[in-house]
């Protein structure tokens, strides 16, 4: 498996190139506008992008996807969670829950995970010759390392009344159903999830005050040591 | 904005458009027209002479953040940049949809334009200031920010926002504006200019300096002051 992470960090905006070398081919997921630095890294490692993915509709940057798509051939894998308000319109192959996208020997589950956006997904890699276990979750803006994502930025930001509540309610819940899955793998950024998903456990007896939270802002693991006085480490 | 256009059909930029320097003759044409100059020097070479009209956004990571502000979708605007930094800003701007741009210039001497200058202060005489009533403070902060920690009597105007505030803004008092640390007081202090205020003082040592030096701060939303 190939994997890459791009980051621009006067947006803090990240994004994903994954390749199976034994297939040639890769996938980019959230991908930036101005998309050479994808195409270079696929050259540079005898991969063909064939798929691009987002993990929800942006509103902080202006997602490469159809650019990427345009030059490169590759179909777009887009959610078609969320309801009717938050469907893409223009063609891409729409996702549900539970759909599996197949990427040589990789694949990608997806899983939807609203909170941030309606719309949310995130895909549980997994690396089949190796493992039938997932190594890696892209979340989007679901969760960060250290952190979750914001609920109330819909309302707050986008203009979009009376979502919050919903988006921390949502948002609490996906975090529950991220729980059932066993990340096992300890390498590199994945060590990091596995601490992240342990400290989410712990979050998931404290349903109302952290429904609460949510609600009233940004918050971090920081704040929610605070707010529950549990020793995390 | 975004998040509609990231949802929708919408034209393609399939590469990073090469961007050229404009001739005397096209700049000029274009600022007689009344063409926005987004000048992405440092705040102090900003401060010591910029085209009258335009706004300091300094090239730097926030270039981005408060140029989405500053601009909109349907209008174009030249850069003010070195060489070898218009590729760089014009990747940040693609990056968030800010495709209009008709090109750049280097060197703000080279036209016939009478320069202006930034009236940017030190902390001294920004404390000569505090408590006069025909005094405005502005602190151009976020909410969050101000509502942290302010300077007594300063009222709260986030640069962000401040193109659609100016009427909280005095005309008439002399005008002191401040933020954390001087790059967002150079962008708002850029918006007043081009918008005619003329008696506006930049305090670019902001609140950094302000605590460092023991000054006093106090918290809540609203602006207290016994001269409001």
């Amino acid at each position: 498996m190939f994997f890459q992470h791009v980051y621009d960090k006067s947006l803090a905006q990240g994004s994903y190139l994954i390749g199976c070398q034994a297939a040639g081919i890769a996938m980019v997921i959230d991908p930036q506008r101005d998309v050479d630095v994808y195409l270079e890294i696929a050259k540079q490692n005898n991969l063909r992008i064939t798929h691009i993915a987002e993990t929800h509709i942006h509103a902080d940057f202006l997602c490469g996807s159809r650019e990427l798509a345009a030059l490169t051939g590759a179909e777009l894998y887009l959610s078609d969670e969320g309801g009717a308000d938050w469907q893409y319109q223009f063609p891409h192959h729409g996702l549900k829950n539970g759909d599996v996208i197949k990427l040589g020997n990789l694949t990608f589950e997806v899983l939807h995970t609203p909170g941030h956006t309606p719309e949310s997904i995130s895909f549980l890699l997994t690396d089949h010759p190796a493992t039938d276990k997932p190594i890696m979750v892209f979340t989007g803006d679901f969760v960060f390392v250290g952190d979750i994502g914001r609920p109330d930025l819909l309302e707050k930001a986008a203009g979009i009344e009376g979502t919050k509540e919903a988006g921390a309610k949502d948002m609490f819940q996906s975090l529950k159903n991220l729980l059932h899955f066993q990340i096992t793998y300890r390498l590199g950024q994945v060590t990091v999830l596995v601490l992240l998903v342990e400290r989410l456990w712990v979050l998931c007896l404290v349903q109302p005050l952290v429904t609460k939270k949510f609600a009233t802002g940004h918050l971090t693991m920081r704040k929610m040591k605070q707010v529950l006085s549990i020793n995390f480490d | 904005m975004m998040k509609h256009l990231n949802k929708v059909d919408r034209p393609l930029l399939t590469s990073v458009p090469q961007h050229s320097k404009l001739t005397k003759q096209e700049f000029q044409a274009a600022y007689d027209n009344g063409i926005k100059i987004i000048d992405a020097r440092n705040k102090v070479d900003f401060a010591n002479g910029f085209i009258p009209g335009s706004l300091n956004i300094q090239g730097n990571n926030s270039f981005s953040t408060w140029a989405g502000w500053m601009l909109n979708y349907q209008e174009s605007f030249i850069l003010v940049c070195n060489d070898d930094q218009i590729e760089g800003l014009t990747r940040k701007l693609m990056r968030i949809g800010l495709d209009n741009i008709l090109g750049y210039i280097s060197d703000v001497n080279a036209y016939d334009v009478k320069l202006q200058k930034a009236d940017v202060i030190t902390i001294d005489e920004f404390k000569s200031y505090l408590d006069k009533p025909d005094v405005q403070i502005i602190d151009v902060r976020g909410a969050s920010e101000y509502e942290a920690g302010h300077i007594d009597c300063a009222e709260n105007v986030f640069v962000g926002t401040i193109q659609d505030n100016l009427y909280k803004i005095s005309k008439d008092k002399q005008v002191v504006i401040h933020c954390q640390s001087g790059d967002r007081s150079a962008v708002a202090y850029s918006v007043l200019a081009r918008n005619g205020f003329d008696n506006v003082k930049n305090f670019s040592g902001g609140m950094k300096e302000w605590n460092a030096t023991g000054g006093k701060t106090i918290a809540g939303k609203e602006a207290s002051c016994s001269f409001a």
